[in-house]
């Protein structure tokens, strides 16, 4: 069966009715493809199989229409505030219990974060320091590569 | 010339159809409480490993083999931080992780580990400055190898390239498998659901911290709706007797519903910088104060790619090869899904022995 081409003209708009059109078109011929005498095992297979390809390429057009973005758009947007709602309503339910929240956890995240980069930096500094005295005592050049991000870890 | 009944519709069912349809049925459920008891034994990971290196969550593993090593070079898996790495070790006859293994590389697997809600600050850097350097030095200084293989799945490849154009000096061999690199092509349906203009990736992250695994999982589900909700379980039920079907199905689905999040920074900043803003081909993205320029990379790459990919199409990886300043590049666009180019019978007949052969040759 030939696809569906959006720009014939004599092709029904409606996105359903091309759905129904495309899929019965499909699914009344699918029986007839092979021989005859495979028709009977594998007629039902093949029918289910062409409502299937057809349905999963309708679903396709419709996930990729405008529409749907559209949807998907208002949908993530809503969920999102309510959500969000939710989680100040948390927080201050927390607070008034004099409970800490996930924002207070949050910003002792992110000092905590901070304060390993400043001391990461600074072990850096001290690491080239370090390499500088010692390339100067034996001569050699100083190692450029420059130190960890993070703290190595655990060789079991 | 007579015409039978069945030859003029042979869309009906005829009685003696009907029949032998309610039988198969009923042999079908039958079978039904031994399909239950494969679904409670269902074990995933073929090969034995152990964890050799820990660091905060992530822990290296090494796989475990009475195969002599045949090639000096060890090989590093680098899964994608969305689900478990298991998926290259699925299953006996279904686990590229043995091929290598049986040929004698030293094989390691990357298992990032599961990110609390404490985690949600870890970014880009983190990951591949931090976690994947950290990794790989570890793989050196074990094997006392300068230089070692790395194979990156899927967003693993990218943040496999992305570590081998920062470091080359400390990759020999790199093997990129459905690993996304370009997002310019914006017709691909997952870059039109994360599209700037309909996804607010920086909202959902101030919101939920960790990019959360149902979302992740609902969208690559509503990917092939179709195919991953209805038509699976048709499959399903008509395979109900075959019991090596239905271990591989429930390893299969073991797997797929064993979801994990995204930390919250790395997710928005691989959505925002490279499917959105399309950085890493165009040699702009930055990881803390260096440029990663994919022109750097100068080993031999293999680019894996998969014909009927709908979540890392062709189109996404391949530009990989004309971005790199290697002169021995390849790419193999295999007729296969994204999880078929791991699990897929031929896949693991065809695909996995000549990667292997690829990697041997340039020990």
């Amino acid at each position: 069966m030939g696809q569906y081409d959006a720009n014939d003209s004599g092709a029904t708009s409606d996105p359903f009715s091309r759905f129904w059109v495309d899929l019965m078109s499909k699914m009344s011929s699918a029986p007839f493809a092979p021989s005859a005498s495979q028709m009977q095992d594998d007629a039902m297979k093949r029918t289910r199989q062409a409502f299937f390809d057809a349905w999963a390429q309708h679903c396709d057009e419709f996930l990729r229409s405008d529409a749907f973005l559209d949807v998907l758009k208002k949908s993530m947007d809503s969920a999102l505030a309510f959500k969000q709602e939710l989680n100040e309503f948390m927080t201050k339910a927390l607070h008034d219990q004099q409970m800490p929240a996930r924002s207070d956890t949050d910003s002792i995240l992110v000092v905590l974060r901070s304060m390993e980069d400043r001391v990461l930096e600074r072990i850096d500094r001290l690491s080239h320091r370090v390499d500088a005295l010692e390339s100067s005592v034996s001569g050699a050049s100083p190692d450029a590569a420059s130190g960890k991000r993070r703290p190595k870890g655990v060789p079991q | 010339m007579s015409v039978t009944f069945p030859q003029f519709m042979p869309w009906m069912t005829t009685p003696d159809q009907m029949q032998e349809h309610w039988m198969g049925f009923s042999r079908k459920m039958a079978h039904l409480p031994k399909a239950m008891e494969v679904a409670r034994r269902v074990r995933v990971g073929a090969t034995p490993s152990a964890a050799v290196y820990r660091l905060d969550k992530l822990r290296l593993l090494r796989y475990v083999t009475d195969v002599e090593p045949q090639h000096s070079t060890p090989l590093l898996v680098v899964f994608a931080l969305v689900n478990r790495p298991y998926i290259l070790d699925l299953r006996p006859g279904k686990s590229v992780v043995s091929h290598f293994v049986n040929r004698g590389f030293d094989t390691y697997n990357l298992d990032w580990g599961v990110p609390s809600d404490g985690d949600r600050f870890l970014g880009m850097e983190d990951y591949v400055e931090g976690y994947l350097d950290s990794v790989v030095d570890q793989v050196r200084s074990r094997t006392e190898c300068d230089k070692i293989n790395v194979l990156g799945y899927c967003m693993g490849g990218s943040m496999s390239a992305m570590y081998a154009a920062l470091h080359p000096e400390k990759i020999k061999n790199l093997i990129l498998m459905a690993a996304p690199v370009d997002w310019s092509n914006r017709e691909y349906l997952l870059a039109k659901w994360t599209d700037a203009s309909v996804f607010d990736v920086d909202k959902l992250m101030q919101v939920y911290g960790n990019a959360p695994a149902e979302l992740l999982q609902g969208s690559f589900q509503l990917l092939k709706p179709v195919s991953t909700l209805v038509e699976k379980y048709f499959t399903f039920y008509e395979n109900l007797e075959d019991e090596k079907f239905l271990e591989d199905f429930f390893a299969m689905e073991t797997w797929l519903n064993d979801n994990i999040p995204v930390a919250g920074e790395m997710f928005r900043q691989f959505v925002k910088y490279c499917m959105q803003q399309n950085l890493l081909i165009q040699g702009k993205l930055r990881i803390g104060e260096r440029i990663v320029d994919l022109r750097k990379i100068v080993c031999p790459v293999l680019n894996l790619t998969a014909t009927q990919d709908h979540l890392v199409p062709p189109e996404l990886s391949l530009p990989f090869n004309d971005a790199v300043g290697s002169t021995d590049r390849k790419s193999i666009n295999f007729p296969a899904g994204h999880i078929g180019l791991a699990v897929g019978t031929k896949a693991n007949r065809e695909l996995w022995p000549s990667v292997c052969d690829w990697l041997a040759e340039r020990d």
